[in-house]
């Protein structure tokens, strides 16, 4: 199925059909617009210098701590990397499909700050089905689906691993065969990759039969 | 059961009233169909919720810390649906136990012809009363649980993940259950051959022994039961359901 984020609200129906067909998603004009803005807004608050939680600032127990402006990406790529400790089997291809897919929703609301760059990059994954190698097991479900999500952001920032046709591929060369240029975080991106809910949404939403939309 | 012989021929029966598992079945059910309902309501606010954090509000030039993260929505949802999953196997079960009781179902003991030497759908019946029981266990509530992290920052979650995964595993307990009962109510109705069932539940025979013949003498019955439960799990009987039940459709 093709599915424009846009406006429009997602249906369960729609994200059935992802998880179980397949999807080519892509970003509407207005979609595309809020996600800039808002972008362009917290490129506004690093210029100023605010301090603002996850921009700037250590995560969780640390939010007191300052990060220097220099540090701001590296910061960014140290909460991928710490956060990605999942543990158990992985997810099958069809729910990392879904996380992803909720995670471009989400995103595409504009209240994130990412560029649409990583948006579009997290799209171009999942119309490449090229699926992040995601560990089941080691998410309390809030803060959002830290691990899970970490092990996903990975494969956006060229680590860890993707599933390809079934094949496991360390990702950064499954990302060049796509032609798929792996993304440098920006400040607050990997926050807003590693929060969020999708992956418990993703594990509940597949009911098999049938059920209302 | 609109035009079923066998009904038909116990509207005068001494029997006046049937157990729980049977007379209770809309109740039980319409119960679970509005969890089934709720719970989709829940999915699709969330689904479409923004659930990072801080927010970023360019209108009133704000960044906002809050916590629509926190999963608690979906842990109550998942908990809630494996109630429901958890009550239709339970009800399930209780049906086989009572078509395999000839005390209760008036058919051969254990649904087969020459008991003793056939043992018939006796361990049919265990195998549901233990995937029932499974889920029992699975249906206690995840989201109750939260274990404090991040040094106590994060001193309350919701443990939504593992309340969805979980889910897979009793909604496999739960097809492989309803796929014991279908092949042992088939197998019942056919004891009562040349009476017949309604056109619905004709149709719904008609369509599982093409997958499933009719047990003459003992055989195993695992292979029957997974691919009945394929094609529980592929909404193969959604078709008979929404026909009697207008519900469904809306």
């Amino acid at each position: 199925m093709k599915l424009t984020i846009d406006n429009q609200l997602v249906t369960l129906a729609d994200l059935r059909a992802a998880w179980h067909d397949g999807v080519t998603v892509s970003l509407g004009d207005d979609a595309r617009a809020r996600i800039a803005e808002a972008n362009e807004f917290i490129d506004d608050v690093v210029a100023h210098g605010d301090t603002v939680y996850g921009v700037n600032t250590g995560f969780g127990q640390m939010a007191q701590v300052r990060i220097s402006d220099k540090e701001l990406a590296h910061l960014q790529e140290n909460l991928v990397r710490s956060h990605a400790v999942g543990v158990g089997e992985d997810l099958d291809d069809e729910i990392v499909r879904l996380i992803m897919l909720m995670k471009v929703v989400a995103l595409a609301a504009g209240f994130s700050g990412v560029r649409l760059k990583l948006v579009e990059t997290l799209c171009a994954l999942i119309n490449n089905e090229i699926y992040p190698r995601i560990p089941s097991r080691g998410s309390v479900g809030a803060s959002g689906d830290l691990a899970p999500l970490a092990h996903m952001a990975g494969a956006l920032i060229g680590i860890g691993e993707v599933r390809v046709k079934g094949d496991l591929v360390p990702a950064p060369i499954a990302l060049k065969a796509a032609g798929i240029e792996p993304i440098t975080l920006a400040p607050k991106e990997g926050l807003a990759l590693l929060n969020g809910t999708c992956v418990a949404m993703a594990g509940r939403l597949p009911s098999r039969g049938c059920c209302a939309n | 059961m609109l035009g079923s012989d066998i009904r038909q021929s116990h509207l005068e029966c001494d029997r006046v009233q049937d157990p729980y598992s049977i007379r209770c079945q809309p109740q039980v059910v319409g119960a679970c169909l509005d969890v089934l309902s709720h719970v989709c309501w829940v999915l699709r606010t969330e689904a479409n919720a923004v659930t990072d954090n801080p927010l970023v509000f360019v209108e009133s030039g704000a960044v906002l810390s809050g916590g629509n993260f926190h999963a608690e929505p979906v842990a109550m949802a998942a908990d809630y649906l494996a109630l429901a999953i958890a009550e239709i196997g339970a009800l399930s079960e209780r049906r086989i136990a009572l078509l395999i009781d000839p005390h209760l179902s008036g058919l051969p003991p254990f649904l087969v012809a020459e008991g003793g030497l056939n043992s018939g759908f006796m361990m049919a019946q265990v195998t549901a009363a233990a995937l029932a029981s499974e889920n029992k266990s699975h249906a206690h509530p995840a989201s109750v649980d939260s274990i404090p992290t991040s040094a106590n920052q994060e001193d309350h979650v919701s443990m939504a993940t593992f309340a969805a995964r979980r889910l897979h595993t009793m909604l496999d307990n739960v097809a492989d259950i309803v796929a014991i009962e279908l092949l042992a109510a088939a197998q019942g109705i056919d004891f009562h051959h040349p009476q017949k069932s309604s056109a619905a539940i004709e149709n719904v025979i008609t369509a599982l022994r093409k997958i499933s013949p009719r047990y003459v003498e003992d055989r195993s019955l695992s292979s029957d039961i997974r691919r009945v439960a394929a094609t529980i799990d592929d909404g193969n009987y959604c078709q008979y359901a929404e026909s009697i039940l207008p519900s469904l459709r809306t």
